[in-house]
């Protein structure tokens, strides 16, 4: 029975680090709406609902400092609901900060460390805080004991029920063994049991086939056949919808990413001094799972970058004749197979000169190279490292990263990033998702008597060109498409792949890859087609360098391996 | 001394914790529980179920509190209106308290609490209420 307690424990204090963080995640909206409507009885209800429910699992779980800073805030809100003390600045700012601490602490538990960080500070601060609001409403008779010392007042508890509390002990020294054990997901039970009806006709289908197999003989092959062929027809469409299902239970609504941003464009704004409003739209918007872990750094150097770079400071837009307060707007939909996420600023938009001039000036880019560039490909030099439009580095992106990470974190998810720009009438960065990273378009290639995926996202357009067509300038082959020179490589040579002997093709296929505003052409032996394939990872290998992103099985057993083109196109660009 | 196989009707809107009144409950050795996440949920599976022989309800949730959940409780007819109350609270200040008796409550028990401490107020109910025992 010992055991299964203490396992039971490990599985309610995993529950309650997931819950814990969803409950602190909606905090920071309620706030932001908190400061526009500062008398709603309900939104004050719901963050004191909030940091009581954690107060009373945290105890439980002898989690005592949780317990110390979320009684503290809900006494907060508890007053400022009450109508005994007022909302203040100071009291909003006490609270977020408490937020913050709280989220340490659970992160502390979950990576299973001890939250080393003096607190007893910070309850000081939220006292005296409390005192402060107290004493500024001197209309109201308040009970001043009961208040500073909570300790005093949980002695009363006590004695009203005449008990001794007393948590429960085993939980800091029962915490989960192992950190990837605590990647915990939420799914809705209508998601599992559509997987349990589709593995249920699955069984149903491998009955049959076992059936069919062990009545086969030579006199019925004809009807053997017939049957057969109709399972696997229907083997077909259910594995299909298994995968979908399966694909679906990955997926949660974006608004676990979208719910840190409102607070986010108050701090920043506050900060510069801008007037920003923000609005979503979406939120409910379904995405994988490792979209919704890793598309939120981007999105927040995207909405830093609007904020920073995009919109004016009142005064400025009031002269331009736009309204004084400007606006960020996010929106998630999804479009045929694609997630998109726009944030769409009304801000100056991006000077394309200028970004011309910096890059040039950076040595990122010639100065013919620039002169030739349409506003289009220009606008993309946004996304090169080591580049900022502003000379001084404001306290925003003076961070040492950039918008380049926007990029490679999108094309790491298989997406890709369009930005439109106008002048004085704001900035839209468009992000496209597939919906799914597990299985992608791919561009089947043969390379001598190699068969290789290539990711389509990056493939811009496939020709045949004749050998004749390449150019040889300085040692390096170029490829003239409509006027504009790209260098080509040849696969076989990159990848090291003996080509046939007698291989002498008339026609050449060429690839055009781009990646960011670089773009390169690549050659192949022969174009295979298309095929939806389903990403494998390669154990024991170095996946993040060897230039591989994994490997897939064909439809007619092969295993092939999947060309990772961003790494590939970075290497050669360097030579 | 208590009747193991009753149905028991946890209502909070945390999971963990109604996890852990669960659990409580369990290493008592009750086996037959349910949940509900606030008041009404709690309400709707009362009226639908006469089984449930024992709430154990948390005050503060969202739709409806624990409080209004006892007074409905008390409203409605019998056996409902006498089912025995457990009120998990966190804020066992006079006042509320008293409320609570006042609609009826059979005990309260203040967060955190042990399993023995559990029982012990399980079983003053037990004393009142013949419906826990064998």
């Amino acid at each position: 029975m010992g055991g299964d307690v203490s396992e039971e424990l490990d599985e309610i204090i995993k529950e309650f680090i997931t819950e814990a963080e969803e409950i602190l995640e909606n905090i920071d909206p309620l706030f932001v709406e908190l400061e526009v409507r500062a008398d709603d009885k309900e939104l004050l209800n719901n963050i004191f609902r909030s940091m009581h429910t954690l107060k009373g699992a945290a105890g439980f779980l002898g989690f005592q400092q949780i317990v110390d800073v979320a009684h503290r805030a809900e006494n907060i809100m508890k007053k400022i609901r009450d109508g005994e003390i007022k909302l203040s600045r100071l009291l909003i700012d006490i609270i977020l900060k408490s937020v913050d601490i709280l989220k340490e602490i659970i992160n502390c538990i979950k990576e299973n460390k001890t939250y080393d960080n003096d607190i007893t500070l910070f309850l000081n601060e939220m006292d005296m805080a409390i005192k402060g609001a107290e004493e500024d409403n001197v209309t109201k008779q308040i009970d001043k004991d009961d208040l500073n010392e909570p300790k005093k007042e949980k002695e009363k508890e006590e004695n009203i029920v005449s008990q001794k509390l007393q948590p429960i002990k085993q939980p800091l020294d029962a915490t989960p063994k192992e950190k990837e054990t605590m990647t915990n997901l939420r799914v809705e039970v209508s998601k599992i049991d559509k997987v349990m009806d589709l593995s249920g006709e699955i069984v149903l289908i491998r009955n049959r086939l076992m059936n069919l197999a062990s009545k086969a003989n030579k006199e019925n092959m004809q009807e053997f056949f017939e049957q057969f062929s109709e399972t696997t027809g229907f083997l077909d469409r259910v594995t299909s919808d298994l995968q979908l299902a399966v694909m679906k239970m990955r997926m949660q609504p974006i608004q676990k990413v979208f719910s840190k941003f409102p607070r986010m464009v108050r701090d920043l704004s506050h900060s510069l001094g801008k007037d920003i409003v923000l609005e979503i739209f979406g939120e409910d918007t379904e995405v994988d799972k490792s979209v919704i872990e890793n598309i939120g750094d981007p999105l927040v150097h995207i909405i830093r970058n609007s904020i920073d770079h995009g919109i004016e400071y009142p005064e400025e837009r009031i002269k331009k004749g736009k309204p004084s307060k400007g606006k960020i707007t996010i929106n998630a939909y999804q479009k045929g197979t694609q997630i998109v996420i726009d944030v769409i600023d009304d801000g100056k938009g991006i000077d394309i000169d200028a970004l011309k001039n910096k890059a040039v000036s950076k040595g990122l880019i010639s100065l013919e190279e620039s002169q030739a560039m349409s506003n289009e490909e220009a606008v993309n030099l946004i996304f090169l490292p080591g580049l900022s439009t502003k000379d001084a580095a404001s306290e925003l992106s003076g961070r040492g990263v950039g918008m380049d990470v926007v990029r490679t974190n999108v094309s790491n998810l298989n997406g890709y990033v369009d930005v439109i720009t106008s002048k004085d009438v704001g900035t839209t960065f468009r992000i496209s998702l597939p919906l799914t990273i597990a299985i992608i378009q791919a561009l089947m290639v043969k390379v001598g008597n190699e068969v290789y995926a290539i990711p389509q996202t990056m493939i811009e357009e496939t020709l045949r060109i004749n050998f004749s067509d390449l150019k040889n300038v300085t040692g390096q082959d170029v490829l003239n498409i409509r006027g504009k020179v790209l260098p080509v490589y040849h696969l076989h040579k990159v990848l090291n792949v003996p080509q046939e002997k007698d291989f002498k093709n008339q026609y050449l296929y060429v690839l055009v890859a781009a990646l960011g505003d670089k773009k390169i052409c690549i050659t192949v032996d022969s174009l295979l087609g298309q095929e939806e394939i389903v990403i494998k990872t390669i154990n024991g290998v170095d996946m993040e360098h060897c230039g591989v992103l994994g490997a897939t099985i064909t439809g007619d057993g092969r295993v092939v391996l999947i060309v990772d083109l961003a790494l590939l196109m970075k290497t050669l660009n360097k030579k | 001394m208590f009747n193991y196989n009753i149905k028991i009707l946890v209502v909070d809107d945390f999971p963990t914790m109604r996890r852990i009144v669960k659990n409580l409950l369990n290493q008592l050795g009750f086996k037959n529980i349910e949940e509900a996440e606030d008041g009404q949920q709690a309400y709707n599976k009362l009226m639908s179920d006469p089984d449930f022989k024992l709430v154990v309800s948390d005050w503060n949730m969202p739709n409806m509190e624990g409080i209004e959940l006892l007074k409905k409780i008390r409203q409605s007819e019998e056996p409902l209106k006498s089912i025995p109350f457990l009120m998990i609270t966190a804020e066992a200040e006079k006042e509320k308290v008293i409320e609570a008796i006042k609609s009826g409550v059979d005990n309260y028990i203040v967060k955190p609490f042990t399993a023995e401490v559990l029982k012990e107020k399980l079983e003053k109910i037990a004393e009142k209420k013949q419906l826990l025992k064998n």
